[in-house]
């Protein structure tokens, strides 16, 4: 398999987005859609069910610096949220402490990060966390 | 990484021995199928003067599928849109594997010459230069003038 | 007779299993096959339980032998009329009878295969080559192109026929130049020689491929204007679009590939694929006449000619069941098993709120329970909800997990959704009102689900039933039938059980009207229990002891099935049943 560069990969990216594939839950778009960059990118993760979370819809930014996707995007909520791997000050999702973002592989994408956060939030102990009030951001 | 298959060595060879006039592409040292290319505005065309950058990347199964094309120069133009993709038809349905990179840049510089406002993949420009040509015509220059000087 | 054995195991589905089932309706329905005799609507009648003697296929190879004969009628309207003649089937007819008993227009369908198709098309193709005087594989071509419809390419053809040939790649367009040849100075393709412009495959030495470019002795191929490519590129190339269903050009020019040409390249009947992704493509493009059968690996293709008859069933809330031959039933509209009592939009709103809630609920939905009274793990491995512990003897309803002696009895008392007392102790305790009782109807027609695909299973066996009856109570095989036809009946009643709750779900739980549909509901149940439990019976004396019992039980069933039917379908003509989200 040869490398697909960093822009013809982020527009795959792109068109995926637009077209809808992937689950309901993400969702993912370019914050300017005249950012011919393609560098910052917003995302929402519908909160999963039977947990604190339930009902809650999160905004993220995403940052796809220029090695994108030889490393991994920089990560935030914008959208208040209590999780062990989003610093509280910040909002910033710690890569040291969110796997998906710590053993990046190539293939994965700006849609794997939220789907697994997603993940992250049911996990047995994080879904029972207290959350901030809904609607408050960082 | 594969080696890389004959074909592209040789259309890479012919690129540069054998230059297309208005056109240049050079793959990157680290990616043998990822192209910088620039072209050179057609002469009459509102890109006159203009030089564009764009990319341009082979990927796997090329030739038996098309590569993949962006301008990375900003440019006003009704059938590319502003990431830079390009609405061209060789590049989707009508690709064929006898096509090779200097017939679709050449395709490239020639929708320059000639754009097709009916078949347009950036609606707003299309609609401007159905409704007003020559007002689009005229922010097609400022565009070249502001972005793809040489 | 006696209540469903009960293993120490563990199994689980969990609710997307349980949607894939339901969207692609899953094997219970197959239960057609043991006999084909099924009906499209209920009946209330007792006659049609002993009358599936008559095999159906013995008509089938009558009616096929008929459809492939060198007879072809042409008819103006094209194909579908053709179809129609060739490919009419026995159920069809049957199953006409049926819609005409419930007073409702026709449904006038025939049941086709890519290979009925096909064939079809390729009679038309004999039929117009006296009409163009071209070859045959030319007017393929052309009806390829014309996505096979014969009128358009019959208009234009009078109108620019040395047009369209050059369009479709028949012939060179003399005007065009063929695209820059690869990566070399050359601008003629290599060994532009008479000889080498001979279509075809041929063999060749050091032969350099423009497209891979690649030097070696090899196979190459060409069309008439002497493109010559190494073949191992060519396979390449033409793999890639036989799925398309598109004419096939050369690879540096529009001339056509024909079929013997891509046979040639690509070995024996792969043109075969192209063709049937053409016919596939036409099929997509006539989706409101044609349906393919939903079931796993089912070639069929359901072609209605007049949908205006649709509207009226809509109207009335019936649905357009028909059936394939394979005896696999569903709905034309919607595409799904058949759903009766529900409607279509009651079936929709349905699956799109199950597909919905499996991601909110995403619990998982178990074959096995533990016993109410001593806990030991249980597991389901008949249809019938009459449970028995092994371990402590207890009899409880697998449904409500409540003792089952009050069920024997009046009626089925665990259908109806309670609200002060929610029968089921909810896993999810602090979910919504809503939450529970959406959660209490999704579990009882999952439950039906299970049961149904268990009662399959059960049905599978019954030919070996019927053949140990034969051997050793000295029966005839006509005899035995009703064996089947019990176990045909026992599934159409499931499902059509299993589809009242989605119905009773959105209905207004005050009206009266939903309190006789939930009467009804009992009814069924309590019947296809005291069926099921019936089919339990493994004892060939004892079966045949019973026999009469099979008679009025299956009997009793079918009445209810057809009561709970109509009371449904009045639910949804009066607006007391309203799907929504």
């Amino acid at each position: 398999m040869s490398k697909i560069p960093r822009s013809f990969r982020l527009l795959e990216e792109l068109e995926n987005g637009e077209k809808g594939f992937g689950p309901e839950s993400c969702s993912y778009g370019l914050t300017d859609a005249d950012d011919n960059t393609m560098t910052n990118w917003n995302g929402t993760i519908l909160g999963p069910p039977h947990s604190n979370h339930e009902n809650r819809i999160y905004s993220l930014a995403i940052e796809c610096g220029p090695n994108y996707p030889d490393e991994p995007p920089k990560v935030k909520f914008i959208s208040k949220i209590n999780l062990p791997c989003v610093d509280q000050t910040s909002g910033e999702v710690v890569a040291k402490n969110f796997h998906t973002l710590r053993d990046w592989k190539r293939s994965y994408t700006m849609q794997t990060v939220l789907l697994d956060l997603r993940k992250d939030m049911a996990t047995a102990t994080n879904k029972k966390l207290p959350q901030p009030e809904e609607g408050s951001t960082f | 990484m594969a080696s890389l298959p004959k074909r592209i060595i040789k259309e890479t060879e012919r690129l540069v021995t054998d230059p297309v006039p208005g056109i240049t592409a050079e793959p990157h040292d680290d990616n043998l199928r990822y192209f910088q290319v620039t072209i050179e505005g057609p002469a009459g065309s509102p890109y006159e003067e203009g030089l564009f950058q764009l990319e341009l990347y082979l990927p796997d199964d090329y030739p038996m599928e098309a590569p993949k094309v962006r301008f990375l120069t900003k440019i006003y133009h009704p059938n590319i849109d502003r990431l830079g993709r390009i609405c061209l038809d060789i590049l989707k349905t009508n690709w064929s594997p006898a096509l090779q990179i200097r017939t679709v840049l050449l395709s490239v510089q020639a929708l320059l010459a000639s754009p097709n406002p009916n078949d347009p993949l950036a609606n707003d420009v299309a609609e401007d230069w159905i409704k007003n040509e020559q007002g689009a015509k005229q922010t097609a220059r400022e565009w070249t003038q502001r972005y793809a000087k040489k | 007779m006696g209540p469903t054995k009960i293993k120490q195991k563990r199994s689980t589905s969990t609710t997307n299993e349980y949607l894939d089932s339901i969207t692609t309706p899953s094997k219970p329905d197959n239960s057609c096959l043991i006999s084909p005799n099924g009906k499209a609507k209920d009946s209330t009648s007792l006659d049609n339980v002993g009358d599936a003697q008559v095999s159906d296929e013995s008509e089938f190879e009558i009616e096929d032998l008929l459809s492939s004969s060198d007879e072809f009628v042409y008819d103006e309207d094209g194909i579908d009329d053709d179809a129609q003649v060739m490919l009419s089937h026995p159920i069809e007819e049957k199953e006409q009878k049926h819609q005409k008993e419930g007073n409702m227009p026709d449904l006038d369908y025939t049941v086709m295969t890519m290979q009925d198709i096909f064939e079809n098309m390729l009679r038309r193709v004999d039929h117009l080559q006296p009409i163009f005087n071209i070859p045959r594989e030319d007017i393929l071509l052309l009806m390829q192109h014309y996505d096979w419809n014969e009128e358009r390419l019959l208009e234009n053809w009078t109108e620019k026929m040395d047009e369209l040939l050059v369009e479709i790649g028949v012939t060179q367009d003399t005007g065009s130049t063929p695209h820059v040849s690869v990566a070399t100075n050359e601008t003629t393709p290599q060994g532009k020689t008479t000889e080498s412009s001979k279509r075809g495959v041929k063999f060749r030495e050091n032969f350099t491929c423009l497209i891979c470019c690649e030097e070696k002795n090899t196979e190459t191929f060409s069309l008439e204007c002497g493109h010559e490519f190494c073949i191992d590129c060519y396979r390449h190339y033409i793999e890639d679009k036989l799925h398309s269903g598109n004419i096939i050009t050369c690879m540096n020019c529009s001339l056509a590939l024909k079929n013997y040409d891509i046979d040639n390249v690509m070995g024996h009947e792969s043109s075969k694929k192209l063709m049937a992704s053409s016919i596939k493509s036409f099929i997509q493009s006539h989706n409101k006449n044609y349906k393919w059968c939903p079931y796993a690996d089912c070639g069929c293709i359901i072609h209605l000619r007049d949908t205006s008859t649709l509207a009226e069933y809509t109207r009335l809330h019936y649905s357009p069941f028909v059936k394939c031959n394979n005896d696999h039933r569903f709905c034309f509209s919607c595409g799904f098993e058949v759903h009766a009592p529900a409607d279509c939009n009651v079936t929709n709103a349905w699956i799109k709120k199950a597909r919905k809630e499996s991601e909110n609920l995403n619990w998982v939905v178990s074959h096995t329970k533990e016993c109410p009274k001593c806990g030991a793990n249980i597991e389901k491995d008949g249809g019938c909800n009459h449970m028995k512990c092994f371990g402590c003897k207890y009899e409880f309803c697998w449904i409500c997990d409540g003792e089952w002696a009050p069920h024997g009895k009046d009626y089925y008392q665990c259908v109806m959704y309670n609200n002060e007392d929610n029968p089921k102790k909810s896993r999810d305790a602090n979910l919504a009102k809503y939450m529970k009782k959406y959660t209490f109807y999704y579990r009882i027609f999952n439950e039906h689900e299970l049961s149904a695909k268990l009662d399959w299973k059960l049905g599978q066996t019954i030919e070996s039933k019927v053949r140990e009856l034969q051997e050793q109570m000295d029966i005839s095989w006509i005899e035995g039938q009703f064996l089947p036809d019990s176990i045909r009946i026992l599934n159409e009643s499931r499902t059509a059980l299993k589809w009242s709750f989605p119905v009773s779900y959105y209905s207004d739980q005050s009206h009266n009207l939903t309190k006789i549909f939930v009467d009804n509901q009992s009814l069924l149940s309590k019947a296809v229990e005291d069926l099921s439990e019936l089919l339990q019976i493994k004892d060939p004396i004892e079966i045949m002891r019973r026999k009469a019992d099979f008679y009025n039980m299956s009997g009793f069933v079918e009445n209810r099935k057809f009561a709970l039917m109509e009371c449904g379908r009045e639910l949804l003509c009066r607006g007391i049943c309203k799907p929504m989200d």
